[in-house]
Order: structure tokens, then C-alpha cells, then sequence
């Protein structure tokens, strides 16, 4: 596969769970200003469980925050399914986070007064809705928590805060999960954990993933990379695995 | 870098995170600040004036106070004052220009188209420079029935000279001119009437003649020795009296001034260091919260070689930087509050001339430095305990739970208060009472935390099921229970006392006055001004008013009665005897027979007095009646005590059949149940007035004045603890912006998550809502259940349960709570989501 070739968002947009068109964003003004996405166009197809990848300051986690609906791209315009989320007012985009999202941090992704399991139901909480009681249960057992569900935050291990957060970034059934460095505070098993409840998620359950990271073992569980450098997407990858990702990664590094 | 320099940026970098602190420092300290200075304004203007207003006295001669008299350890004045003659005697003493006398005393100044009379002091005045007062325009009273009136007086009631009004004095109403109008030094008023009158009225308005002059002024010609002349005066004055030099007299009526400024100053003091301890509260809460969030800078600090006394060091002079900011702030504002009080209220203005000491801003500043100092101690201890590694640590700052050995602590503290409070109650035990009140207090700052984690886990279903916002504030305020209990006992304090004052205040109103109705059973009187009595075609006209259900005839005198008591003797001439119809005293005045039977031909006679004169059923007593006659009944009931009839009533049949018709000179009239007071009394002045010489009386006079009094002091105390109740708004307020900032990557997760912002702002508003309910709650039940206490003991059970002040008490935690939620609601709906991710 080509190192140049970009995917491009199809014309027709069914298939894609988020896309951003010409997506720039600046910090600051003036001789301070930094550009840390730089016109960038992608789709992330639904079903699939794409990896954006790049150097510290590549600008992969402000890619992530503007598609997110998080932060607010300088210019450019931003889909989540069918929604244009550009010029959204706070309150809609605040509903579509909750209803269409799914979020997994690096750390600090549970409220720390609530259980594992309130934590797991909290955005139909939000919504006023009565979560799913099957998917609840189905969840749960996925998640192998067991009598862990009932306790506060702080008498979990990092790996169980984690695989409570994909959890509940999977409760809602969004259109998309977004994973920011999910693996980044995790010893190995429980990275290797969370990553197979990930990419399960997308065989399984047909999820959409986007997951955000340095870690070329993480990017391997992806089945496409994107790689970023200086807030460009400079190249993709298709059924990635630890070896190819390192050595791509060197090339782009050298090139 | 001193340690200076990093306390003053620290507190220049988060003025936020010192708003509480800094709101209630700047609010007690203005509190105090003000106090002080009112204090200082108002001596000030009293002392300069008293000494003005004497400025011409070179000595003064007065009764010599006997050590002996009863009367001078009360501070009365000597009831007989000095001879008549003594004012030319000393006039007449060598080297003595001239000398006048002062008589005063208590008069009612009466004016068409005033309701309410006057209070004031008459004081006998000759034109003379002695003469303390001053004329503002007209002249002073030179004959009988001629009066000069201070010009605050006159300008209040709208009167000028030339006018005519009525003085009231112990022997009764007089028609007075209006001749001049007066100033005292360079004061206009001095809170009360000034009635300057004659020498000719001296007997009429002050009883001259028969008590004397109660002071002799005199001034020494120039070149005269003082001393010389002093002696002099004392050898005409005699040994019956004391000479005083001029300036001693300006030093005691300065003295007396400042005293009287003083005793305000005191009480307005307590209430504003009150107000200080209820910031202390709130200071002591955010230094916590504070160098619990920064946990990680101390340890980097101690990593970097910082000693653990420096640690403290640091903290305190933050708190000392805070304090200092804000006691200075709060002693200016305390000065231009007391300076727009004078300039704004006319009242104010004739009593106090702004005086600010250096002294007074001192003790204002250090008040709320050392306040702020001391609350910060704990915190400054435990942030110098700060271990290095905790630097490296990546954690939140942990809530350590509540101790098991505190919670038994204040739970057994509370039972031991409730325990206290019941058994004080019942025994009457004034120890126990506020040895429980204390417990229960002390009990509440300890088991706090305790109690609001309890009623914090039970409220958590309930609430869960409105909102999950709701239940993610129960659920902080549960984590936080010490924090949230912290801040609570700021309101709890508050509250207490503003309850405490209203319920027991209320009590005790609420009793006098029932003592007083019972006394009294009519609703109102009408008394005949002439010796012929009441018209019977008057009563009649009366029955027939509209209203009137039944009227009581009284002859108010009809002869006398000697009897033989212990103890203290009712003034001579026996005590009076009434003739009444006894079933109209019953049905109007609710006059009890408690003994015997009543009986045409016999004497009804209080108990009281029978049991004190040794008389009883079938004794027969001796009366004299008005005409001379002498007639023996016998005493066939006994009734309890009126202060309307005499203690003795004969039956009008026997004293009319003996000495022929008496006046009927009284009558007390009741109204139907139910019936329109207002239209009622109308009524029955109306026909009063197509009658000469009847004047309807208020039986319930002195009920409205009691009631009046009363509910002036509570709501003047009321708002004096309301200052205690703003501060803990900002104490609420504080203690929710230092959550947000402890909570922002929490608050932002939220957001991401979808939560909205109205859902946050609910969120936060809970929280506050539910500090300043559970406050409000502990605080009211706190303060109602003392109040019981106290007054089961005081006043035998009488005790009406506030529950209006309880219901606007309720309200008032309501929204003590919104309001101290709506800038920090805001502030954390303005986080931005990211923060979650940014600092993670």
C-alpha cells in the first residue's frame, strides 16, 4: 500500500460514523500562534477501529477534541453521522456528546462519588433515560467486574477504572467511541485487557473506534492507522500490526 | 524570594480561592469598625456639648449624698434637694457674679395632631449666662404658663413660637405658649423634649417648691481665687450640701455622656465579634480546603529544602496578607457608614459628630488579623506536615473519613446536650439549662460531619430519583461532609441566636402581656372627669352601642377600710372600698369569686389582702363611707386581684340605702364576642363625646406598649444577627467556589460526558442548597429547643411556638442557599470540558 495514499471521505456519507472537512485549528494570535491541526480532511468509517497516531505535538489529541465536539476548530466543518457539529450551540452539542459519543480518557474517567456501576449508566442517568437493562447486564458481564461494580472508584485498580470507562463509552451504543491514550496509565495485562474489549467491541458489536496513541502495540490492535506529524495527516495504514506501525513511524520520522 | 513574596503572589494569583475569607473579614470587621466609630462619634458629641453647655459654671452646689441613703447606691437622686433661699445666698457670697438653681423633671408634651405624647424633661430656666441653654429665636419663659422648646422637639411635631400646646406633668395637664425655641451647647437635640419653664411654674412642672433645687450653678468674678470663693459658697451651703468646682462637674457630665455612649458601644461590640467568630469558622474552612489542594506545592517545596516551619511560616502570612487586605477595607467602610448614617438621618445628626481615633482603627484591624491568624493555626500545621514524597505523588488529595472515635464523640455530645437540656428543663435547673445548650453546640461542631453524612446518605435515593445532578450533589456533599458540616456551623450559629431571641423573646412577650390581659378583663373604660359621675342617660346610650355586650358601674370610692396588716402598709387612710354590682365585675372584668358566696349585704375582698390582714369568711370589718357614717359588714366572698376595682367592693344596695345615690364614676365595658373592635370603640366615643367630662381609656394601653417594646428589641436584634447570617452566605459561597476549583477535572469529565450546563448549575445549587438547609434546620431546631427549655423554666410553660419566624427562618436557609450558589454555578459552567483531559 501506497504511503501517499489519504483516504478521502466518500460522497456517500452513510458510511462513515464522523468526518472532518478542511479542519484547521490555531492557538493563540500573532507571533504566538500555533497551528496544531493543519487542514485536514478524514472519515472514520463506521465499524472500524481507526488509530491516529503521531509524535508528542502532532496534534492527534486536538484532532480528536475538535471531532469530539470538545474544542472548536478555527475553520473546517465536523460530522458526526449525518450532524454537522461546527457552530452547534453549546447545549446540542452537549446532548450529542452524551447520546452519540462515548468517551475513554487517559485517566481520571470516573466520577469519583459514584460506583463502578453508577459510573457505567451515568450518561442515561444525564439523559433522563432508563438505561437498557439487557445491555446493562450484557455489559457487565463483558466487563467480568463482577461484585467490583459496587465500589467506589478508588477501590478499583487502574486497569478496572478503564475497562469501567469503555464501559460506559459503550452503554449508549454512540456513533462512535472516542479512546484518548486509554492504555497510557495501564501496567500490560490490563493495557492487553482493554485493548481486546476494544477491538471486540468493534467485531463484535460492529463499534465504531477512534482511538488516540503513541504505543505502536496499541495501534496494532486498529485495523487502519493515520499518522499525523506537524497537524497533517502524512500517511496511512491498513491491518497494522506492532512491527509494521514502528516501521513506518521510523520512516516518517527520517522522511 | 522571601516567604512574603510567595504569600502575596499566592494571593494575588487566586483571589478567587480568598473571596470568602475576604467578604467575611471585610463584613465583621466593618461590623466592628462601625461600631466603634458610632461609639467614638456619639461620646464625642455628647461629652464637647456637655462641657459647652457648662462651659460658664465656675461651681456648683448639690446635696451631699448621704453613704447611708438607700437611694445613693442606686444612683437616685437625693429626694430633698437644696432650700429655696440658697441661690440668692450664694449670689450674695463675695466674688461670686451670679447663680441660678435647676429644678427638672419628667413631662408629656401633648400636641393637637400628634398622636402620641412627647417624652421630655421641664427644667426651670432664668435668663442668666449660666442658664446651659441657648436661644435659637424668641425668648425664654419669664411668666406662668410660658414655655421654650428645644427646636428639634418643635420642628418634629410642627410647632413654633407663638403656638400653644399642653404639658403634662404629675399635676396633670396644662395650656402652655410656646415663647422660644432652644439649643443645648452647640446640639439641637438631645433624644428627648427639652421643656425650659419659668421660675413661677416651677411648682406646677417640677415640684420646686417642695423639693428644693436639685443643683445651684454659680460663676466667679474674674480676679476672684476660686478656691476662696469655693469655700465661701460652702460655708453659705452648709454641711446638708456638696461644692464642686466647674470642671469637675463638666468631667462627670462628660462622664456620664461617654457612659451612656459606651453601654452602646458594648452591646453593638458583642454583636460584632460574634460576627468575628462566625468568620473564623469560614476561615479556618478555606485555609483546610486550601492546603489540601495544595498538597503538591508544599511537598515541592519541602522536596526543595523548604523546613516545615518555613512550610507554616508561609501559610500564616497568607492568612496575614488576607486579613490585613480586608480588616482595612472593613475599618474604612465601618467609617463611611457611621459618616452616611450621620449625614442621612436628621436624628443621628444632632447626636454625633463623626469621630474616627487611631486607637479604634487599630483594635478594628488587629481584631481581624488576629481572628484570621488564629483559624488559620490548625491549617498551618498541617500543611508544614506535608511530607517531600507526596511531590511525586499523582493522586488527588484523599478524604480521610470521619473518625469512629469523633462521631461517638459528637453523638454522644448531642445526647448528652438533649439529656441536659430535658432535665434542667424539668428540674429547673439553670445550670443544666445552659451547661445543655453548650453541649449541644459544641456537640454539633464535632458530630457534624457525622450528622450531614447520615442525612446526606439517606437523602441520596430520593434525590436520585429527581436528577442524577441531584444525586451527584448529595453525593459531594457526603465526600465532604466535614467541609460541608464546617460551613454549615456558620449558619448553624447564626440561626440558633436569631431563633433562640425570637422564640424565647416571644415567650416572654407573649407571657407578660397574657398576665397583663388576664388582669385586665374589660376591653375598655370610660371615666367621669367630674364629681357628679357618669349620667345614668350615658350608660344607658352606652348599653345601646353597637358591640357593647355589658358595662360595669363602679362608684369608684365610697368609704374606706382599716385593717391590721404584716409587712408593708398601703399608703394611710385605709384601703378603699368601691360599690359595684359584683355579677357586672364578674361578667365584665372577669373578677373570680374564689371563696364564699356573694351576698347583697356583704363585702367582697380580694384574697390577698384578707389572708394578709388575717381575714376571712364571716369576719366582720369596719368601713368608714365618704360621708363619715360608720357601717360593719361582713365579709361573705373572697375575689381574686383586679387592677380596675379596689380591693373591696360593697354591693351598691347597702351603700345607697345607708348614705343615699353615689356618682357612678367609672364604668368598664366589655364587647360582645366576635364583635369589630374598631367599630365598637367608635361607638363608644362617640357617645362619650356628646357627653362633657368622659374620657374612654384603653384597657389594653399598656398591653400595646409592652407588646411595642417587644417587638422593637427582637427586631432590633434580629437584625443585628442578620450580619452573622450574610457572613455565612459568603461562607456557603466560598466553600463552593474552592469545590469547583478542587473539582475541575471531575466538573469537565461531566461535561464530556454530557452533562449540560443547567445540569451542573443544578448540581452546584444542590450542594449549596443543602449546606444551607441542613445549617438553617440544625440551627432553628437548635435554637427553638433551648428557647422551650428556658421558657418552661422562666415562665412556667408559657410558650408559643414560633412557627411563623420558624416558616420565614426555613425560607431564608432556601434562599440563603441559591444565592450563595448563583456566581459559583457560574463560574463552573463556564469550565471548559477539556480541563478534564488537558490536566489528566
Amino acid at each position: 500500500m501506497s504511503q501517499t495514499e489519504i483516504a478521502q471521505p466518500d460522497p456517500e456519507t452513510a458510511g462513515y460514523a464522523a468526518r472532518a472537512y478542511d479542519l484547521t485549528k490555531v492557538y493563540g494570535t500573532g507571533d504566538s500562534a500555533v497551528t496544531a491541526v493543519d487542514d485536514v480532511t478524514i472519515g472514520l468509517e463506521r465499524g472500524v477501529f481507526t488509530a491516529i497516531m503521531g509524535p508528542s505535538g502532532s496534534g492527534k489529541s486536538t484532532l480528536m477534541h475538535c471531532i469530539a465536539g470538545l474544542d472548536t476548530p478555527t475553520t473546517g466543518r465536523v460530522f458526526i453521522g449525518d450532524v454537522e457539529i461546527t457552530g452547534l450551540a453549546d447545549k446540542a452539542l452537549t446532548r450529542l456528546r452524551r447520546d452519540r459519543l462515548g468517551f475513554v480518557f487517559q485517566a481520571f474517567n470516573l466520577v469519583p462519588v459514584l460506583t463502578a456501576r453508577e459510573n457505567l449508566v451515568l450518561p442515561a442517568r444525564l439523559a433522563g433515560t432508563e438505561p437498557d437493562q439487557a445491555w446493562v447486564d450484557e455489559l457487565v458481564d463483558v466487563l467480568g467486574m463482577g461484585d467490583r461494580l459496587d465500589h467506589r472508584p478508588t477501590e478499583l485498580s487502574g486497569g478496572q477504572q478503564q475497562r469501567v470507562a469503555v464501559g460506559r463509552a459503550l452503554m449508549t451504543r454512540p456513533d462512535l467511541v472516542l479512546a484518548d491514550e486509554p492504555t497510557g496509565n495501564l501496567d500490560s495485562a490490563s493495557s492487553e485487557s482493554i485493548m481486546g474489549f476494544l477491538s471486540d467491541a468493534v467485531s463484535r458489536l460492529g463499534q465504531s473506534v477512534a482511538m488516540v496513541t503513541h504505543d505502536p502495540w496499541a495501534a496494532s490492535y486498529a485495523s487502519r492507522v493515520v499518522f499525523l506529524r506537524d497537524g497533517a495527516v502524512v500517511g496511512e495504514l491498513a491491518d497494522p500490526t506492532t512491527e509494521t506501525v514502528l516501521d513506518r513511524m521510523k520512516q516518517l520520522g527520517a522522511g | 524570594m522571601t516567604l512574603a513574596t510567595i504569600a502575596w503572589r499566592t494571593v494575588r494569583a487566586n483571589p478567587a480561592r480568598f473571596l470568602g475569607t475576604l467578604l467575611a473579614v471585610v463584613v465583621a470587621t466593618t461590623f466592628l469598625s462601625s461600631a466603634l466609630v458610632l461609639r467614638d462619634s456619639l461620646a464625642n458629641a455628647l461629652t464637647s456639648n456637655a462641657v459647652a453647655a457648662l462651659g460658664d459654671v465656675d461651681v456648683a452646689v448639690e446635696p451631699a449624698v448621704d453613704p447611708d441613703d438607700p437611694s445613693a447606691e442606686f444612683g437616685l437622686e437625693a429626694s430633698s434637694g437644696l432650700d429655696l433661699g440658697i441661690v440668692d445666698e450664694i449670689a450674695a457670697v463675695d466674688g461670686i457674679s451670679s447663680a441660678i438653681g435647676e429644678s427638672s423633671s419628667s413631662v408629656e408634651l401633648s400636641v393637637p395632631d400628634v398622636d402620641d405624647p412627647i417624652g421630655g424633661t421641664a427644667w426651670v430656666v432664668v435668663d442668666d449666662p449660666l442658664t446651659p441653654w441657648d436661644l435659637e429665636s424668641g425668648r425664654l419663659p419669664t411668666a406662668a404658663g410660658e414655655i421654650a422648646l428645644d427646636v428639634d422637639t418643635a420642628a418634629a411635631v410642627g410647632i413654633d413660637v407663638g403656638d400653644a400646646t399642653t404639658v403634662t406633668s404629675r399635676t396633670g395637664p396644662a395650656e402652655v405658649t410656646v415663647v422660644g425655641l432652644s439649643t443645648f451647647g452647640q446640639q439641637s437635640a438631645r433624644g428627648e423634649a427639652d421643656v425650659l419653664v419659668s421660675r413661677a411654674d416651677g411648682q406646677r412642672f417640677t415640684g420646686l417648691e417642695d423639693r428644693g433645687w436639685s443643683t445651684v450653678l454659680g460663676g466667679i468674678e474674674e480676679g476672684a481665687d476660686p478656691a476662696v470663693v469655693r469655700s465661701a459658697v460652702a460655708d453659705v451651703a452648709g454641711p446638708e450640701a456638696q461644692v464642686l468646682s466647674g470642671d469637675d462637674l463638666r468631667d462627670r457630665e462628660a462622664g456620664a455622656a461617654a457612659g451612656i455612649a459606651d453601654a452602646l458601644g458594648i452591646g453593638l461590640q458583642a454583636f460584632a465579634y460574634l460576627a468575628l467568630v462566625v468568620g473564623a469558622l469560614i476561615i479556618f474552612n478555606t485555609f483546610t480546603t486550601i492546603v489540601a489542594q495544595r498538597t503538591r506545592e508544599f511537598a515541592l517545596l519541602r522536596a526543595l529544602g523548604t523546613s516545615s516551619r518555613q512550610v507554616r511560616r508561609a501559610v500564616r502570612v497568607e492568612a496575614l496578607v488576607v486579613s490585613l487586605v480586608a480588616s482595612l477595607a472593613g475599618a474604612l467602610l465601618g467609617v463611611v457608614l457611621v459618616g452616611l448614617a450621620i449625614l442621612l438621618i436628621p436624628a443621628l445628626a444632632g447626636l454625633a459628630t463623626l469621630t474616627v481615633r487611631p486607637l479604634a482603627m487599630l483594635q478594628v484591624v488587629l481584631s481581624g488579623v488576629v481572628v484570621t491568624v488564629v483559624s488559620a493555626f490548625i491549617p498551618a500545621w498541617r500543611a508544614s506536615r506535608t511530607r517531600p514524597v507526596e511531590a511525586m505523588r499523582d493522586a488527588d488529595p484523599t478524604i480521610k473519613p470521619i473518625s469512629l472515635g469523633r462521631s461517638i464523640t459528637g453523638v454522644a455530645l448531642l445526647a448528652l446536650g438533649v439529656v441536659a437540656l430535658v432535665a434542667g428543663s424539668i428540674g429547673s435547673i439553670a445550670l443544666l439549662l445552659g451547661g445543655g445548650a453548650t453541649l449541644l453546640l459544641v456537640g454539633v461542631i464535632v458530630g457534624g460531619p457525622t450528622v450531614v453524612s447520615w442525612v446526606a446518605r439517606r437523602l441520596r435515593g430520593p434525590l436520585g430519583r429527581l436528577s442524577a445532578a441531584d444525586e451527584i450533589a448529595v453525593a459531594e456533599v457526603d465526600r465532604n461532609a466535614r467541609r460541608t458540616a464546617a460551613t454549615a456551623n456558620a449558619l448553624v450559629i447564626g440561626v440558633f441566636l436569631v431563633v433562640f431571641v425570637t422564640a424565647a423573646g416571644g415567650a416572654i412577650r407573649d407571657f407578660a402581656i397574657g398576665q397583663l390581659e388576664q388582669l385586665s378583663g374589660a376591653d375598655v373604660s370610660v371615666s367621669s372627669g367630674s364629681e357628679q359621675g357618669l349620667p345614668p342617660e350615658f350608660l344607658a346610650d352606652l348599653r345601646a352601642v353597637d358591640g357593647v355586650d355589658e358595662v360595669a358601674e363602679v362608684n369608684t370610692i365610697v368609704g374606706s377600710l382599716e385593717l391590721e396588716m404584716g409587712g408593708p402598709q398601703f399608703g394611710g387612710g385605709g384601703l378603699p372600698v368601691a360599690a359595684a354590682d359584683v355579677s357586672q365585675l364578674t361578667d365584665v372584668l372577669g373578677l373570680e369569686v374564689t371563696q364564699g358566696e356573694v351576698d347583697p349585704d356583704g363585702m367582697v375582698l380580694a384574697g390577698e389582702i384578707a389572708t394578709a390582714a388575717g381575714v376571712g369568711i364571716g369576719d366582720e370589718v369596719a368601713v368608714v363611707l365618704v360621708d363619715g357614717t360608720p357601717l360593719d359588714v361582713e365579709v361573705t366572698a373572697l375575689s381574686g386581684f383586679s387592677f380596675e376595682i379596689p380591693p373591696a367592693v360593697l354591693s351598691r344596695t347597702v351603700v345607697e340605702d345607708t348614705i343615699g345615690p353615689q356618682p357612678v364614676l367609672s364604668a368598664s365595658v366589655r364587647y360582645d364576642d366576635g364583635a369589630n373592635i374598631e367599630t365598637a370603640r367608635t361607638g363608644v366615643e362617640a357617645v362619650a363625646d356628646d357627653y362633657a367630662g368622659v374620657d374612654v381609656i384603653d384597657a389594653n394601653q399598656i398591653v400595646s406598649v409592652v407588646r411595642t417594646f417587644f417587638n422593637f428589641l427582637l427586631s432590633a436584634v434580629g437584625a443585628l444577627l442578620g450580619v452573622a447570617v450574610v457572613i455565612a452566605l459568603f461562607g456557603i459561597l466560598n466553600t463552593l467556589v474552592l469545590a469547583i476549583a478542587e473539582r475541575t477535572r471531575e466538573l469537565g469529565l461531566m461535561r464530556s460526558v454530557g452533562m449540560t450546563r443547567s445540569q451542573l448549575r443544578r448540581m452546584i445549587r444542590t450542594e449549596a442548597l443543602l449546606t444551607s438547609i441542613v445549617g438553617t434546620v440544625t440551627g432553628a431546631v437548635l435554637g427553638v429547643g433551648v428557647a422551650f427549655a428556658v421558657a418552661r423554666v422562666v415562665l412556667e410553660g408559657a410558650f408559643t411556638w414560633p412557627w411563623w419566624q420558624l416558616g420565614v427562618t426555613l425560607v431564608l436557609g432556601v434562599v440563603v442557599g441559591v444565592l450563595a450558589s448563583v456566581y459559583p454555578a457560574r463560574r463552573a459552567a463556564r469550565l471548559d470540558p477539556l480541563e478534564a483531559i488537558r490536566t489528566g
